[in-house]
């Protein structure tokens, strides 16, 4: 066996560690498939812009890869539930498969870092093994988005941290730097903006993904957590954003804002600090407001996003899923997708990397972001737990006296949610 | 209807039987009895005077169920805490002695707002949202899910200020769910006094705390669940564990657009509706994912397998497919023949609803209530007609095609040949070519289903006098042979079952649809009875083909000779192009025929078709043309004898240019072969 993956692997990567650690970890157990190399098919959500830089990694496997190892790239730039509900499909339907029906496995997928621990705990996902892929090199919060019950179920491979955009030039005027807590944020938005005729604050506040990703900052600001959104401190993080549209440094229209509405707005110079994440900062440099803008980490914890890679468990061909798997992790394919793409890289050493910092100064603001980022709860039911999350707190900010009994209850049904019933 | 009442602020109760219409008349009449016996003694024993007076518990029987008003002494917390638990007890005690198949089962809402009377009878917002809450999907689930006698459903407005602040009232024994019903599209919050939620065992250990307060009732529910063996077992019962939760199978529906909505909303009931079917364990057994499809690229993708491109382009591969027609089914089962194809199979089910094709038009057109389909050139401009986007649009095309030619086998052979291209063309020319929105009040017609003339409230529907096409959205669901997967099989056949059940049949009334039995929601402009339908056999590809083709926008560059039969001849093709492209005329010496296309290319671009009209006689092709270097279409007329032969100048274009040639001294048929050449579906 030893043999055929060395034969298999393409350059670059550690063939007989592979080799080794897989006949001492599985010994004559190993499955087939997991020692299996063969054609693979590698399926990502990317937008379009970004799809050409992934299609030139996989093109670069593909030129250096044997022929029986070619990776088919299916780029799938669909809304990412539409993308889930296509992943989830295909691998109910090849659930126990055999056969040549399972050259429609999608091998090698891309997940949403928050769908994670609901794929594997559906049995969707092979497990990986660890030391193939020297999980120490990554990011914390991300490995642990990959990671259920101590088992490694994905590889963390672009990053993503909720940041704060806030007008230098205003606040430079006024003699202050960024705020480093939220009630600082708050007093600035508050009194410095509608001095200068803006909103203070902008987030994603619309009924979505987003609103939960915002609700729960806000909530980890104020000492609170998803487990307990009853808590005081929960609450007073729902408050302050109530709060926020109460008395106008929030405004109304954010209720309906996800991030283009909220760039849209603080792009046009109608805002003094804007919540989202980092791909904006490339679209602000190319605005008016360029050189009128900073990035700062967002006072106390920001949400982690981000795509980790896994591998199917229909797939026929996991010793070349782990291979591709490695490739697109490398120090050399981040980096590419950091400095053409803009993507956080999930590798630690890059944060470090002096050229890296030299060409990039917000490096630095991102890592101190990614280091206090915390993950969304990891459970199976995560849609349903944001759904519930999504309706109530949208509820309690369009009616502020509601909050308490909105997030009473939202904690029942949270509790609820989590074990699926 | 009684003495005229200022508005005043009450609140209401207003209880429907469930089943009541399908009961023998006599039992009905039992029902009705001791329905209101149960209120009189469930309002006495809470210590509320039953009357008939204003200010007391003023009743009304209403076609849909009746109300009562509380009267304004009463705290409101009274009724909520108390009320509906006495009620229950009185209900089973009148269901004891009640005939066979007679035992009340009852929907109630408590709202409240103003109500006042007018003379007429007694009106205000909050009892007409009692109503709708009581004929809203989930509350009809609930009571048909689960065992009991009574479902009750507050307003949201009502749960925040009365119920949730009072821990009396119990509110954590409340679910929220969201309703549309007409107009009202709104939170609302459902309890079962006699059939408190099942209580699911602790997963984490933090679970536990919320178990017991899910439980925490106030008096009267301890006393009549005290009463009930069944509910007692339910309270004393100590949790025992539960296995974790299978995978909820990924339903992905793919649905017009004219049931995107109401679709949408019944995926979500369907999903919490799944918790209570058998073996579930309260665990959901269904994600359902809904995406919109245009007909034609739905179809086209149906019938390639629905491969990966298609997943990127339009949404992911459909399990269940609701289209507006089975014409688009058969078409896509031609499709998938053609390619011999068997790894996709579609399972058609018949309909979950039916909307006729009408014609919606300006009050003050609608006196007649009829229309003929022969007379609807009169009915100028009608909204556009896009056979491509929808199944709607697919069936509005068949009528207006079946109008214009007469025929009723609408396919390739009838759609074709010269006479009925341009008559196609003149009907095309007759619906806009853009979108326009109908309201306010654009002026226009608009051909399209019953349900959507609904939608526009502007508009007034006419129904055709010769019958017309129903729109009977089939319920599919689309197989795959080389991957079956029974589990979502048996889930696509409960979406099914579930969307031809009374509540969703309910709600598809309530979104304008007909149901399966042609039922459709009482409104002023609908014709209660079904209208009789349009024996048309409809082939969906040759008529999509046929009428996109026939309302194409087109470009045209005339060239005429200076004759009067030219001139002629390009006046009748101006109008035929009207204002679905444009026109631009050009006048040549006969001498500079052969240079004719080049300078209507240098003029006007190679996008235009050059339409080159030889009205006298045609001058030998001495020279070969100078051919443009741009891939442009040419057609000849020539209305002497053979001008397109080899020897002369228009068949020396037709060698050099694609496009075609044609003899005919007869200026209208001349007319009706060009107009082939630009608007038949070649193909």
């Amino acid at each position: 066996m030893a043999k055929r993956l060395a034969l298999a692997v393409p350059v670059g990567f550690a063939v007989c560690a592979v080799a080794a650690v897989l006949s001492a970890a599985f010994g004559a157990h190993v499955e087939p498939a997991r020692g299996a190399t063969g054609r693979i098919t590698f399926v990502d959500a990317q937008d379009l812009s970004a799809n050409r830089r992934i299609k030139q990694r996989v093109e670069e496997w593909n030129a250096h890869a044997r022929r029986h190892e070619q990776v088919t790239y299916v780029s799938l730039p669909t809304p990412t539930d539409a993308y889930r509900a296509q992943l989830v499909a295909r691998a109910q339907d090849l659930a126990g498969a055999r056969g040549d029906v399972r050259s429609r496995c999608y091998d090698v997928v891309a997940l949403d870092a928050v769908w994670t621990a609901e794929f594997a705990e559906a049995g969707r996902l092979a497990p990986l093994p660890r030391e193939q892929f020297d999980v120490d090199r990554f990011l914390p919060a991300s490995l642990e988005s990959a990671t259920v019950d101590r088992r490694l179920w994905a590889v963390p491979w672009r990053a993503d941290v909720g940041v704060l955009y806030y007008r230098s030039d205003v606040l430079a005027a006024e003699g202050v730097g960024p705020p480093t807590s939220w009630p600082e944020l708050e007093r600035m938005a508050r009194d410095i903006a509608p001095r200068h005729r803006l909103h203070g604050y902008v987030g994603q506040l619309g009924r979505y993904e987003g609103l939960t990703v915002n609700a729960l900052e806000a909530v980890w600001a104020h000492g609170g957590d998803a487990t307990a959104l009853d808590s005081p401190a929960a609450r007073a993080g729902v408050e302050m954003l109530a709060r926020g549209l109460r008395d106008g440094w929030i405004p109304q229209d954010a209720l309906n804002h996800t991030e283009s509405e909220a760039l849209a707005e603080f792009s046009a110079g109608r805002a003094l600090f804007m919540r989202n994440w980092p791909y904006a900062r490339e679209q602000l440099a190319a605005s008016p407001l360029s050189g009128s803008f900073g990035m700062a980490a967002l006072p106390g914890h920001a949400a982690l996003g981000g795509w980790n890679l896994a591998v199917s468990r229909c797939s026929a061909h996991q010793a070349t899923a782990w291979a591709f798997i490695h490739h697109l992790t490398t120090d050399d394919v981040e980096r590419a997708l950091l400095e053409q793409g803009g993507y956080p890289p999930t590798l630690r050493a890059l944060y470090d990397d002096p050229a890296l910092n030299a060409r990039l100064p917000h490096l630095t603001v991102l890592r101190a972001a990614l280091e206090a980022a915390r993950n969304r709860p990891a459970t199976a039911h995560y849609d349903e737990v944001t759904r519930l999350v999504q309706a109530a707190v949208h509820s309690a900010l369009g009616k502020p006296q509601s909050i308490e009994s909105e997030l009473r209850r939202l904690a029942v049904d949270v509790k609820r949610a989590f074990s699926g019933r | 209807m009684g003495t005229p009442r200022p508005a005043v602020h009450r609140t209401m109760l207003a209880v429907d039987v469930s089943g009541f219409g399908a009961l023998d008349r006599n039992v009905q009449q039992a029902v009705r009895n001791g329905l209101y016996r149960a209120l009189e003694s469930a309002f006495t024993e809470c210590g509320i005077r039953w009357d008939d007076e204003w200010d007391g518990t003023y009743h009304e029987d209403r076609g849909d169920g009746l109300f009562v008003l509380v009267p304004a002494t009463v705290p409101n917390a009274r009724v909520v805490s108390a009320l509906p638990h006495v009620l229950v007890g009185e209900l089973r005690r009148q269901n004891a002695v009640l005939p066979p198949g007679g035992a009340i089962r009852l929907r109630a809402a408590i709202t409240s707002g103003e109500v006042l009377n007018d003379g007429n009878g007694v009106m205000g917002d909050g009892l007409v949202l009692a109503f709708r809450l009581l004929d809203c999907a989930a509350l009809r689930d609930e009571l048909r899910r689960r065992p009991g006698e009574l479902a009750l459903i507050v307003s949201d407005r009502f749960y925040r200020d009365v119920i949730d602040n009072d821990p009396a009232c119990d509110p954590l024994s409340y679910r929220r769910v969201d309703v549309a019903v007409k107009e009202v599209r709104d939170t609302a919050w459902i309890t079962r006094p006699d059939h408190p939620p099942a209580v699911a065992a602790p997963k984490r250990s933090w679970f536990a705390r919320p178990v017991l307060r899910r439980l925490r009732w106030s008096l009267p529910a301890l006393v009549v669940l005290l009463a009930a063996p069944v509910s007692c077992d339910a309270l004393l019962a100590t949790p025992v564990p539960t296995p974790p939760c299978p995978d909820p199978v990924q339903l992905n529906v793919l649905t017009s657009a004219e049931k995107a909505d109401v679709v949408g909303a019944l995926a979500v009931d369907f999903e919490d509706a799944s918790r209570s079917f058998e073996d579930a364990g309260g665990c959901k057994q269904a994600d359902v994912h809904v995406a919109v499809g245009p007909s034609e690229r739905s179809v086209a993708a149906l019938g390639r397998g629905w491969p990966d491109g298609d997943v990127a382009a339009l949404s992911p591969e459909p399990h269940v497919w609701l289209p507006d027609t089975s014409w688009e089914v058969a078409e896509t089962r031609q499709v998938l023949a053609a390619g011999g194809r068997d790894d996709v199979v579609l399972v058609d089910r018949g309909p979950v609803a039916h909307s006729p094709l009408v014609l919606g038009v300006t009050p003050d057109r609608a006196r007649e209530r009829v229309f003929q389909w022969h007379d609807l050139a009169a009915f100028r401009p009608l909204g556009p007609v896009d056979a491509a986007d929808s199944g709607a649009g697919l069936a509005a095309a068949a009528a207006l095609a079946h109008a214009a030619l007469g025929v009723t086998a609408l396919g390739g052979p009838t759609l074709g040949g010269p006479d009925v291209v341009r008559r196609l063309r003149e009907a095309a020319l007759r619906t806009a070519r853009d979108p326009v929105d109908p309201c306010p009040a654009a002026g226009v017609a608009v051909l399209g289903s019953e349900k959507a003339v609904r939608d526009l409230t502007c508009l007034k529907p006419l129904y055709p006098a010769g019958g017309t096409l129903d729109l009977d959205h089939p319920f599919v669901e689309v197989r795959r042979t080389d991957r079956p997967n029974a589990r979502r099989e048996a889930v696509a056949g409960a979406f099914h079952a579930f969307l031809v059940d009374g509540p969703a049949q309910a709600v598809l009334r309530q979104a304008g649809f007909r149901d399966r039995g042609w039922v459709v929601a009482p409104h002023d402009d609908i014709r209660p009875k079904p209208p009789p339908e349009l024996a048309l056999t409809v082939d969906a590809a040759g008529v999509r083909a046929a009428w996109e083709a026939a309302r194409a926008l087109t470009r045209v560059v005339v060239a005429v000779d200076g004759t009067d039969r030219a001139a002629v001849f390009a006046d009748r093709l101006t109008a035929l192009v009207g204002e679905h492209g444009d026109v631009r005329r050009m006048t040549y010496a006969p001498a500079d025929l052969p240079r004719v296309v080049e300078r209507a290319v240098g003029e006007h671009g190679a996008d235009h078709t050059v339409v080159v009209v030889v009205g006298g006689t045609p001058p030998a092709a001495t020279t070969q043309p100078a051919v443009s270097a741009a891939q442009v279409t040419v057609l000849g007329v020539g209305f002497t004898d053979r001008p397109c032969t080899a020897a002369d100048q228009l068949g020396a274009f037709q060698a050099s240019y694609r496009g075609g040639c044609y003899t005919e001294p007869d200026v209208d048929r001349a007319v009706d072969r060009v107009a082939e050449g630009l608007w038949g579906a070649h193909g």
